[in-house]
């Protein structure tokens, strides 16, 4: 198993090299005045939460075709383990240059959590004491859940730690409900 | 040059990038619109709040992007550093031509511009449309980190498709 991270980290290495790049601060501060545009027009903050969410699902079912074009990974993932490894150390990397732990499985195998040290959409940001409610990457749990469905991976995601709100790191929690099967290879084992 | 940094964390993937500003453009337009297809009103509301949107961006960018660097006063120079320096840190290369009158007007020509296809059809309207909507994002880019450099500016753009692609045109006029 620590076998398989590593290929996936060398995977997700070999990819960010690879793909072309562009300024993270420059990313960052436009995805800030999203949200504070959101914000703006939202009076509530659940809907903020919910649009981040949404905005996020749309680039995920896109952003898989890249993922599949330009990450290495030839082969179709063979259980749940797989999926988390390569969302956490190819996906992550690929796209925002940065890698997750992958921890916390439950005894069902089909719940895991990612844990992001660095995300570089919160750079320059402090959430303002009345904004607690706010899920200010809330993008990144759509992005995944866009990304899995696409792969016939029915799935919910949802931070569960947040440095915005002054925890140590930021821990998304991705629970997997439902694996249409039929499109997986025979060998897919949901619970390995 | 520009970067201040290569490290991982301040990059990130031009594709993602690129998608994550197709859905702002996206959800501002679905967030404006009332009932029904987009009414004259709505859509400039829309291009409004692009356009502001890139404004606010380009102001705080180019403070982070000139930070340990000369920045030139006089505007000729002001708009080089913009169209090399700005240029190539948010979109990986610099502009691909830049034409003045010497009298306030700059046009600066991307003849591949990140944000625009290459193979779109010429006469798609429905195309132009949404590069029409998208371009006021960049337009208030370059206003913001004018403004922030001193100039006041007004910003449009336009998109011309010849044999070989799609040439993008940034006009700025200085007050």
């Amino acid at each position: 198993l620590p076998t398989m991270s590593k290929g996936a980290s060398r995977t997700g290495e070999q990819a960010w090299a690879k793909v072309p790049k562009v300024n993270g601060e420059f990313f960052a501060l436009t995805y800030g005045a999203m949200v504070t545009q959101l914000v703006r027009d939202f009076e509530d903050v659940d809907e903020v939460n919910k649009q981040l969410e949404k905005m996020g699902y749309n680039i995920g079912i896109r952003l898989i075709d890249e993922f599949l074009a330009k990450s290495g990974i030839n082969g179709a993932c063979q259980n749940h383990r797989e999926v988390a490894d390569v969302i956490a150390k190819v996906a992550f990397k690929m796209f925002l240059g940065v890698v997750a732990d992958v921890t916390n499985w439950n005894a069902e195998k089909n719940s895991f959590c990612l844990v992001l040290y660095e995300n570089p959409l919160t750079e320059f940001v402090e959430l303002p004491t009345e904004m607690t409610g706010l899920v200010y990457s809330n993008i990144i749990c759509g992005t995944i859940r866009g990304a899995l469905e696409m792969l016939q991976i029915r799935a919910e995601c949802r931070f569960i730690r947040d440095t915005l709100k002054g925890d140590e790191v930021n821990e998304i929690q991705v629970n997997i409900i439902e694996v249409m099967e039929e499109q997986m290879g025979d060998d897919y084992n949901d619970n390995s | 040059t520009m970067q201040a940094s290569t490290a991982n964390s301040n990059r990130v993937a031009e594709s993602l990038n690129h998608l994550f500003i197709l859905e702002v453009v996206s959800t501002i337009t679905r967030n404006t619109l009332t009932d029904g297809p987009e009414n004259e009103a709505e859509a400039l509301e829309v291009n409004t709040k692009l356009e502001s949107l890139g404004n606010e961006v380009g102001y705080r960018f180019i403070e982070r992007a000139a930070q340990n660097r000369l920045i030139p006063t006089e505007p000729l120079e002001a708009i080089k550093f913009i169209c090399k320096d700005l240029w190539q840190d948010i979109f990986g290369k610099a502009v691909d031509k830049l034409q003045t009158n010497h009298r306030g007007v700059f046009v600066l020509k991307d003849f591949a511009f990140k944000w625009i296809s290459r193979h779109s059809s010429k006469s798609d309207i429905g195309i132009k449309k949404s590069q029409a909507k998208l371009l006021r994002f960049p337009c208030g880019v370059l206003r913001g980190s004018l403004a922030n450099l001193g100039f006041t500016a007004i910003v449009t753009a336009d998109v011309e498709s010849n044999d070989s692609g799609q040439i993008t045109s940034f006009h700025i006029r200085l007050a």
